[in-house]
């Protein structure tokens, strides 16, 4: 039964694994769509200050008072989880459109109340990113962007009234980019939410079995303080040679033979798998986790006295499963 | 326009302020703070602290976008900042594009693992 309730509970890891590495990527296309549209947005920004003159597009043209356009909802769910929603006023002065959120142009996930209103399907997970929700929406959403502004409230008339095409392209890149950005906010947090799932989740799963789990800067400081005793017997330095770090992190499946595998924990908290071996003097390490070139390691948990080096594959051990 | 309604920040070059304003999330008034903060060459790395600083302390604040090379400048300020609201977003300014490996979040999101994780 219990060891039923340990296969359970790695299935579990390895599906929050896998959902953390899907956000992870999920974030890094948006965060790629978001950079490619803001440079975008200069490209064009650069090519009306070059038609309209370098005074003209600048920050002197600012206006002394402004009201912001764009504002942005967060609701807070469970598990810590924050939807942000970032929604533009078309129009200011009715009192209307304050009452009907509807007729607002709404981009990303979308509040409880509109939800129910636009008849959105009910079990859209809460997790789930703003992207099809807003494919759903962009029926809705066109007739609010043919709404006029009110031209009081238009930036682009802060730079004239005639504006070159180029300003207006502008405007529009980097309006995609306020909505992109609330969505790649809340998938931030998705993201470091389900980092520290998992951190806490494998520490809880590897207590139950006994072996002992190092990665939070917390238990670092307390396994140093347990340690300090061993510490002053272990050879906890090493000077590092880069050409031989290479070397070994090339081909580190080549053991040499009298090598044992040692748990060796660096300052920065990273633990490690080292291969140790007697004969060999001097390592380099570079820290995957500090990225510290010169790395200089304390002995962790077993504290087993090595007054021999340490080779190590540090990548490896960051993928290591 | 919605009352709860959070705002975003921009703390950048002159460009990408530009940019962002132009989008429509700027608000300057006389009674409170702008929500922006344009970075010249003569910008004090204080001035930005403090702004970035007081804009956290503001509650109605719900992303601070930062330019990715100033968010190096105050990079002890942004590490040390752990709410969820607001989100500092780091972005790419024309000078200095995207890089992964500085980006706070990402750097908290890799960081730590090692082989006992997936034991």
């Amino acid at each position: 039964m219990g060891v039923l309730r340990e296969e359970d509970s790695r299935l579990l890891l390895d599906e929050k694994l896998l959902y953390f590495m899907d956000q992870l990527e999920l974030l890094e296309e948006k965060r790629k769509t978001l950079n490619s549209l803001i440079e975008q947005g200069w490209f064009s920004i650069s090519k009306a200050r070059y038609s309209m003159g370098n005074k003209q597009v600048s920050a002197l043209q600012f206006a002394n008072e402004m009201e912001p356009l764009v504002s942005v909802h967060v609701r807070t769910l469970e598990k810590d989880e924050v939807e942000f929603c970032a929604v533009r006023s078309s129009q200011k002065c009715n009192d209307e459109f304050v009452k009907e959120p509807t007729s607002i142009e709404d981009i990303g996930p979308q509040e409880e109340g509109i939800r129910r209103r636009k008849n959105t399907k009910s079990d859209i997970a809460e997790k789930k990113t703003s992207e099809d929700i807003s494919k759903e929406k962009a029926p809705e959403v066109n007739p609010g962007k043919k709404r006029d502004h009110n031209p009081q409230q238009d930036p682009l008339k802060w730079f004239g009234i005639l504006v070159p095409q180029s300003l207006k392209e502008a405007q529009s890149s980097f309006k995609q980019v306020i909505e992109l950005s609330a969505e790649i906010a809340a998938l931030q947090i998705v993201v470091l939410n389900a980092r520290q799932e998992l951190k806490h989740d494998s520490r809880n799963d590897n207590g139950s079995t006994g072996a002992g789990l190092n990665t939070s800067a917390q238990s670092n400081e307390k396994e140093t303080d347990a340690l300090s005793a061993n510490e002053t017997t272990t050879a906890g330095q090493c000077c590092v040679s880069a050409s031989s770090m290479k070397v070994f992190a090339l081909s580190p499946l080549h053991l040499r033979p009298n090598g044992r595998w040692e748990r060796w924990k660096h300052g920065c908290g990273l633990t490690v798998m080292l291969l140790m071996f007697p004969d060999i003097r001097r390592c380099c390490f570079c820290c995957c986790l500090c990225s510290s070139t010169v790395a200089y390691f304390r002995c962790a948990s077993n504290g087993s006295p090595s007054s021999s080096i340490s080779f190590v594959s540090v990548e490896r051990s960051f993928f290591y499963a | 326009m919605a009352g709860r309604g959070k705002l975003i920040a921009v703390i950048g070059d002159e460009d990408t302020v530009t940019g962002f304003l132009l989008g429509g999330i700027g608000e300057l008034n006389k009674n409170r703070k702008p929500n922006f903060l344009v970075v010249e060459k003569d910008t004090s790395i204080a001035e930005i602290e403090e702004t970035f600083k007081s804009l956290l302390a503001r509650n109605d604040i719900a992303i601070i976008l930062i330019n990715q090379f100033i968010a190096e400048m105050i990079r002890h300020a942004i590490d040390a900042h752990m709410q969820s609201i607001p989100a500092v977003l780091e972005i790419p300014s024309k000078e200095h594009p995207y890089d992964a490996s500085k980006d706070s979040i990402l750097r908290r999101a890799k960081g730590m693992f090692s082989a006992e994780d997936f034991r």
